[in-house]
């Protein structure tokens, strides 16, 4: 195993360690850690001199505003249920059938995100 | 706040081994009282943490939990035999229930236990990792101890907790050893 230490204040840890595992491939890759703005690329006995190149370029093109599809999906969660939590139903009696209609269809989108479905 | 490390050498020292009809001097006697205030005052070396950012990795192989650092690495010179090592610290062992994240411990870049290491854990919810481990038969000297940590699959994401501000989970490990 070989490491390469790449100073990257500012990253979104998940996210970069997607593209990298995709970009360098699982027979290369072999893992990442991060602390202190400091990245340190993992490589495998198998990685080439190219791989440190390829790891560097990913590192250098990453873009730490983008999120995995489990952070989205656990910021969705979070939202329903604050959705939920602050929903106010003291009108629920004099809403028309149509306004009910979208109040459950919410409600279940909703459950369906913290559900996970 | 910052990171804290203590490190304490051993002042022990080979005891003197009387002959029949030997004089008993202030020095020899000095050397036992020396001995004795060893045995109150061993080696040890702890490293408190409070750091800006947690630490984090994906990685499959044993690395060092602070590969960017030394915080989590202690140097201690002891008089040989055993020591004792612990660590207590919140952590996240993974992104994913399908992940395992390992702990290990290294003395003169050697890991302690070989396979998954001392101890292992797949939840996904944060909690308390707390182990000691008993190192023995060290030779007198200088040795280095380190805290090691590695996943499953690179898809998981182990993460201890430093004291960095993340809500409900500024907590502060602790890494120390102790000559015994």
């Amino acid at each position: 195993m070989s490491d390469i230490r790449i100073d990257a204040p500012g990253i979104n840890f998940e996210k970069l360690n997607e593209e990298l595992r995709t970009g360098l491939g699982e027979t290369v890759y072999g893992g990442s850690s991060y602390h202190a703005g400091v990245l340190i690329v993992h490589l495998t006995a198998e990685a080439a001199d190219a791989d440190a190149g390829r790891a560097r370029q990913i590192v250098s093109a990453h873009d730490a505003s983008q999120k995995t599809a489990g952070q989205v999906a656990a910021e969705e969660k979070t939202a329903a249920l604050a959705r939920l939590r602050e929903m106010d139903m003291d009108d629920w009696a004099d809403a028309t059938a149509d306004e009910q209609m979208v109040v459950i269809w919410q409600v279940l989108k909703d459950m369906q995100a913290i559900l996970g479905g | 706040m910052a990171s804290t490390k203590t490190e304490s050498d051993t002042s022990w020292a080979t005891p003197h081994v009387f002959t029949a009809g030997e004089l008993v001097t202030s020095t020899i006697m000095n050397g036992l009282k020396d001995n004795v205030l060893a045995l109150k005052d061993p080696a040890y070396g702890v490293a408190d943490i409070d750091e800006a950012s947690d630490y984090t990795t994906t990685s499959t192989a044993w690395v060092d939990v602070d590969g960017a650092g030394a915080t989590l690495t202690l140097e201690v010179e002891t008089g040989g035999g055993n020591v004792l090592v612990g660590f207590t610290g919140g952590m996240r062992p993974s992104s994913s229930a399908a992940y395992y994240m390992k702990l290990n411990i290294s003395v003169d870049g050697t890991d302690v236990a070989g396979d998954d290491g001392i101890a292992a854990s797949n939840a996904t919810e944060r909690e308390v990792v707390s182990f000691v481990w008993l190192v023995t038969g060290l030779s007198a000297g200088r040795h280095t101890f380190k805290l090691r940590w590695k996943m499953s699959s690179a898809s998981g994401t182990g993460t201890l907790y430093a004291g960095a501000g993340t809500t409900d989970l500024d907590t502060h490990p602790q890494f120390w050893v102790m000559e015994v």
